[in-house]
Order: C-alpha cells, then structure tokens, then sequence
C-alpha cells in the first residue's frame, strides 16, 4: 500500500533535486568565505571594467577640455576625480556583491539541509519498517 | 467560465507535453524577429542583413541561454554599425556592456524583457515591457527595460543621421562620439520613455505585491495610467516628441495584454505544475504535482518560490 505521507515527501525532495538542488549542492561545496570573496574578486574585475568603459566615454567626449587642464597644469585634479569616481563605483558594486552573494549562499545552504532531514527522515521512516 | 477553465486545461496539457519545444521554437522566434528589425533599423551590411543569417542566429540563440542569447544580438548590432563607421559600432558594444556588466552580472533571469524590446517597439507597444517587467519579476527590471529602449533609440537615431557618422579621421571620431553620447543622453524622448516605464513598473511592482483583494488588477491598471501620464506630461513638459493618440491606444493594448499573462501566469499556472519521477523499494512513482488554483486564493497568495519542504 502507498504510503500518502512518504510520497509526499519523496516528491517535494524529487522536486527540489530537479530544480535547485545541482546548484546548492555547488554553492554549498565552498565555505560562505571563499564563496563570497570568490565573487568579490570576479566583482572587482567587473567594476573596474565598468569604470573603464564610462572613463573612456567621458575622456573621448571631454577630450579637448581634459587636454585644456593637462596644459594647464589641472591634471592631477582631473586625476583625483577619477580616482574618486572609481572607489565609489567599486565600493557600490562590492557591497551589491556582497549582499546578493551573501544571501544566495544563506538560501542555498538553508535549502539543502532541509532536504538533507528530510532524506534522514525518510532514511529512518524505511530503517523502521 | 467553464469554457475558460476547459481551455486552461486543454492549454496546460499541451504545454506540459510539449515544454522543451515550444521554449525554444519561442525563443527562436523571438530572436529571428529581434535580427529582422535590427536589420530594418540598420542594414549597413548586406550579408548580414539576409534572412538566413536571421534564421542562423534564431538557431543559435535558441539553444543558448538568454544572456548569450543577448550578447549574439549585440554582436549583430555591431557587424552592422560597423559598416556604417567603428564609432558606432563601438558605441553599441558599450551599451550592451553596461547591461552585462550592470545587471547580467547578478541576474540574467529577466534578460528576455531584453530581448523581446525590439519586438515590441517595432509593433509600437514598448508600453508593455514595464507591465510585464512589474507583473512577473522584481523592481531590478528596471535595468534591462530601460537599456533595451536605450538600445532601439540609438538604433533610430542613427539611422535618423547616418551623414552625421560616416566619417574618418582622429577628429571626426570625437565629433561622433559626442554626437552619438548627445543623441543618447540629450534625447528628451528617450529621457520621457525612461523616465515613465520606470515609475509604470515601480507601480505595478508595488500596488500588486500588497495583501489586499485585487491587488493585481489594481496594480496594473494603476501602472498602465501612471505610465500613460508621465508620457503624456512628460512630453508636453519637455517638448519631447511622444504623441497622445499613440501612447494611449499602446497603452491599452499593452494593458489588455498583460491581463491575459496575468491570468496565464498566477491562474493558469502552467510554470508551477511539476513532473517528477522517483522510486522505492516497493514501488515507481510518476508524480505531477498540480498547484491548487482556486481563483480568489491566487490572487491574495501568490508565490513565486516553490516550498520544497515543509517544516
């Protein structure tokens, strides 16, 4: 006779393993750590990419006032502003890194020890009869 | 009724049988279409604008995943403009790497708003992607909304001026780029259809996630007007070239549309009905699990999580 409850059980795991459970699994392979500051590290080339691209647009649009201040000695000042500009954007992008990862890798891990009480509790279930 | 819930099954049916294929055969579509109007915007290269390298792009993008599939598109935009000049081409390299970088970064899952924007302005309801944005993901949305009408701007406002960029020396590349940064970011129309998808989207987002009766419906009549209005007085405040009888039959339409996915999505349901295969010692069990879709209960509770387990 077909157990309802275990059945039940047995289909909300099933269901996870399709879905979700291939990508917890390698989230929760690393330590919340390493994950984290794997992706911070991925995030600084991304945000330092980012601010080339808007840097480079900005220098081509402004090239004549930019080669107005080197000749006028207003370079470092330039220079700063973009140092400045840089942080901001690396600052924002770490800290978006850092939450959205942070949070991903709390779902993930929250996700698969739930499925692995419920494999215990269905482990035992089976041991019991 | 009873008719509506006889074809909501008959619909649900087809779809679950054929899932895989109907995903990609719309896939498929969506970026044959999306090359068929860059190419009608652009067609500065003639062996790019053929209807079998739509169809091989189609192809390709229809087995990738959608941010790949976004990238392909890009790479089209550029061959194109690189016909026309290397500025140009250049700067639509730039605009899809904001995307990537901004937000395919941390979430490729709504990049097919993205990709169906060409789509949508081509057929003149781009009013539609922000209802969609805010009925099915989150506020973020706002990003891929606002760079894909970003990118259709570009696009004819380049064809718009196409003397304007066809030029070569180290000097009239500055007066490109600048030409090509002003038509982007001094364009008060782009700036007005921006400015009023986003607040559509925000609406909507915020109106239907409250727990009231009809909080969805309310909440995409509301961002249907709110969109309208700022167009509207967005373009009589800025001077911008919207139009009234445009921007409200679009409107309409758009709203009508997102209606029937609203209805598709939290009352059909299709995307929650799962088959699953397992075995014990005992038996094979071939599970389809069919959310309950009692009609008013979706309408308060709806849950885009799957609960996987109970505690």
């Amino acid at each position: 006779m077909v157990n309802e409850d275990r059945t039940y059980l047995m289909t909300q795991m099933a269901l996870y393993e399709q879905k979700k459970a291939k990508h917890d699994e390698r989230i929760g392979s690393y330590f919340q750590g390493d994950y984290v500051s794997g992706r911070l590290l991925e995030s600084f080339f991304c945000a330092t990419l980012l601010f080339l691209v808007i840097a480079g647009v900005y220098c081509v649009y402004f090239f004549e006032e930019i080669m107005q201040m080197i000749y006028s000695q207003e370079l470092p000042e330039i220079v700063f502003k973009g140092i400045i500009l840089y942080v901001v954007i690396l600052l924002v992008y770490m800290l978006i890194t850092f939450f959205v990862y942070n949070r991903r890798y709390k779902d993930a891990i929250n996700d698969l020890k739930m499925y692995y009480r419920a494999l215990q509790k269905l482990s035992d279930e089976y041991g019991d009869e | 009724m009873a008719v509506f819930l006889e074809w909501r099954e008959r619909i649900a049916d087809l779809y679950r049988q054929y899932e895989i294929i109907i995903k990609i055969v719309l896939k498929f579509i969506i970026l044959f279409l999306d090359v068929l109007i860059i190419n009608s915007l652009t067609g500065y290269n003639e062996s790019l604008s053929s209807i079998l390298f739509a169809l091989i792009i189609g192809i390709i993008g229809a087995l990738v995943p959608s941010g790949l599939a976004a990238a392909l598109l890009a790479l089209v935009v550029a061959g194109q403009l690189y016909s026309l000049s290397i500025v140009a081409a250049g700067a639509g390299i730039v605009l899809f790497l904001l995307l990537a970088l901004i937000y395919l970064r941390f979430s490729s899952k709504d990049t097919w708003i993205f990709l169906i924007s060409p789509i949508l302005f081509a057929i003149r309801i781009p009013y539609l992607l922000p209802l969609l944005g805010g009925l099915l993901f989150t506020p973020m949305t706002i990003i891929p909304v606002t760079l894909g009408t970003m990118y259709y701007y570009f696009l004819r406002y380049l064809r718009a001026n196409e003397g304007a960029v066809d030029m070569e020396d180290i000097q009239q590349v500055l007066e490109q780029v600048r030409f090509l940064v002003d038509g982007i970011m001094k364009n008060k129309e782009l700036m007005v259809t921006v400015i009023a998808f986003a607040m559509g989207l925000l609406i909507l987002y915020t109106i239907s996630r409250r727990k009231f009766q009809n909080a969805w419906p309310i909440g995409i009549i509301g961002g249907a007007v709110v969109e309208l209005l700022v167009l509207i007085a967005g373009g009589l405040m800025t001077g911008a070239d919207v139009g009234i009888i445009g921007p409200v039959l679009g409107v309409v339409i758009s709203c009508l549309i997102t209606f029937f996915v609203y209805l598709v999505r939290y009352n059909l349901d299709y995307q929650s009905v799962e088959n699953v295969q397992f075995e014990d010692d005992s038996y094979y069990y071939y599970v389809k699990a069919v959310p309950k879709t009692g009609y008013e209960e979706t309408i308060v509770e709806t849950s885009d999580e799957l609960d996987y387990f109970e505690e």
